[in-house]
This record gives structure tokens, C-alpha cells and sequence, in this order.
């Protein structure tokens, strides 16, 4: 199937859709998507097969949060049909606004897809943790200065250890 | 807006799936229970209405380069503080 979307036209296989059986958040009569990734970049586009207006920026949560995880409850492990951990695919939405630099990402409600069974929705997590507009470049430069002090760090055992 | 009065573990069915029951109650504090389908999602409201709005916010409006994105991150230099 071909779409014309504002990223120029798209092949669509059927069996590169995913379903949200219940929808984004705001846009629940939508259903179908695809991930649109493009080579070299960490953001990827989830492309609404239903309005081919409707598109988001997504991301890869540990690249801006390094210690991001997901725990799923008992009922969206059901509805995503996950059979083991690797089967979830865990994204955040980004908003830009016309600043591109104050770029924020969701990571309160991640976008979470079974990549086998090709089904997907945006849960919410609950607690304080995570709030809707995580600043990206403010946290991955977070990230970067603790990915510098790990490896500072295991420098230093590996020091240690030579020694011994 | 249908207005009901229930006791502390009295319930409400919405339909043949959904059960609310009052958990408990304190003060100006109520505990809801919620039994529903797993593809009923249930949130408190101002967490739905500020997911929803945020969502709305993402959805594109213009076209955006992925690598202008990429290229304003290498670009950009820690933040004091």
C-alpha cells in the first residue's frame, strides 16, 4: 500500500503494521501504525497508517535516560500479548516545538510494541518518576557525564585489578 | 450526570465488565476500586487530560528532518549547573 504523508510517499507492507488496539492517547480512532527509521539516526517516526497527517517523532528512552525501564503491569502484558521481555519494544514520544533544542520526550506514557505479535500502546507509568517533558538534551548530557563516570570507574578496576 | 450514593465496599457496574467499588473513605479522600477489561485503560483524569494534550502537542504539524535533530544535539554544550 502507498501513503502520502509528510515524509514524502511511503511503501507500506501489511505486515509491517502495527496495532494499537487502543489507540494514542487523543487519537483512539486510530489504530494502525507503522515505525519509519531512518539510517543513522537515533529518532524514528510512528507513521498513523489510518491519517497519513498523523505522525510523531519517537525515540529509544535509554538513549536520553540511561536507567529508564518499563515494568508492565500484569494487563498490559496481556494486551501486548508479551511472551518474554525481549518482545517489548519500549519508545518515547518527542515533542518539537519551534525551538528544536528545547525538544522534550514523554516518558511518562512510553509507546510500548511487541515486536513479534506487531501490537502496541501507550501505557502510563505510574509514580513521580517520569513526567511528560524530559528535556533531551539536558538528559543526555546528564547521560553523558554518567556514561564518562562508569567508564572512569571501571577504568579503575581494571587498574586495580593489573595491580593484583 | 447520574449521581449515586454508595457505602464503603458497595459497587457500581458501568455495563456487563466494568466494576467500580468504594475501597474506603477518609476525610475528603475516597479509594476506588476498578475491575475492567484489560483493554479499558483507566487513569485519573488530570493524568489522561496531560498525556492527551502532550500527545496532541508531538503530532507533527511541519515536516521535520531527523538530522537537524541529530545535528542540534551534537552541537549543543552541557548546561551549567
Amino acid at each position: 500500500m502507498e501513503l502520502e504523508t509528510r515524509l514524502g510517499t511511503l511503501q507500506v507492507n501489511e505486515e509491517e503494521i502495527i496495532h494499537f488496539p487502543v489507540g494514542i492517547l487523543g487519537f483512539s480512532e486510530y489504530h494502525r501504525y507503522v515505525i519509519v527509521e531512518q539510517e543513522g539516526s537515533a529518532f524514528s517516526f510512528l507513521q498513523s497508517v489510518d491519517d497519513p497527517e498523523l505522525s510523531f517523532v519517537i525515540i529509544m528512552p535509554e538513549l536520553v535516560c540511561a536507567d529508564y525501564s518499563v515494568q508492565l503491569r500484569d494487563e498490559e502484558v496481556d494486551l501486548l500479548q508479551i511472551q518474554s521481555p525481549e518482545d517489548g519494544k519500549v519508545y518515547g514520544i518527542v515533542t518539537i516545538p519551534e525551538n528544536v533544542a528545547e525538544m522534550t520526550v514523554n516518558l511518562q506514557a512510553p509507546v510500548v510494541i511487541n515486536a513479534k505479535s506487531l501490537v502496541g500502546a501507550q501505557f502510563i507509568i505510574q509514580g513521580d518518576k517520569y513526567h511528560t517533558k524530559h528535556n533531551v538534551i539536558a538528559e543526555m548530557h546528564k547521560n553523558a557525564y554518567l556514561l564518562q563516570k562508569q567508564s572512569e570507574s571501571q577504568e579503575g578496576e581494571e587498574k586495580i585489578q593489573e595491580s593484583v | 450526570m447520574l449521581v449515586l450514593t454508595r457505602k464503603v465496599d458497595q459497587s457500581i457496574m458501568i455495563g456487563d465488565n466494568i466494576r467500580i467499588v468504594v475501597v474506603d473513605v477518609r476525610g475528603d479522600q475516597v479509594k476506588i476500586g476498578i475491575d475492567a477489561p484489560r483493554d479499558v485503560m483507566v487513569h485519573r483524569h488530570e493524568v489522561y487530560e496531560d498525556i492527551q494534550a502532550e500527545n496532541q502537542r508531538a503530532a507533527l504539524k511541519r515536516q521535520i528532518d531527523l538530522g537537524v535533530l541529530e545535528r542540534t544535539i551534537r552541537e549543543s554544550k552541557p548546561r551549567k549547573g
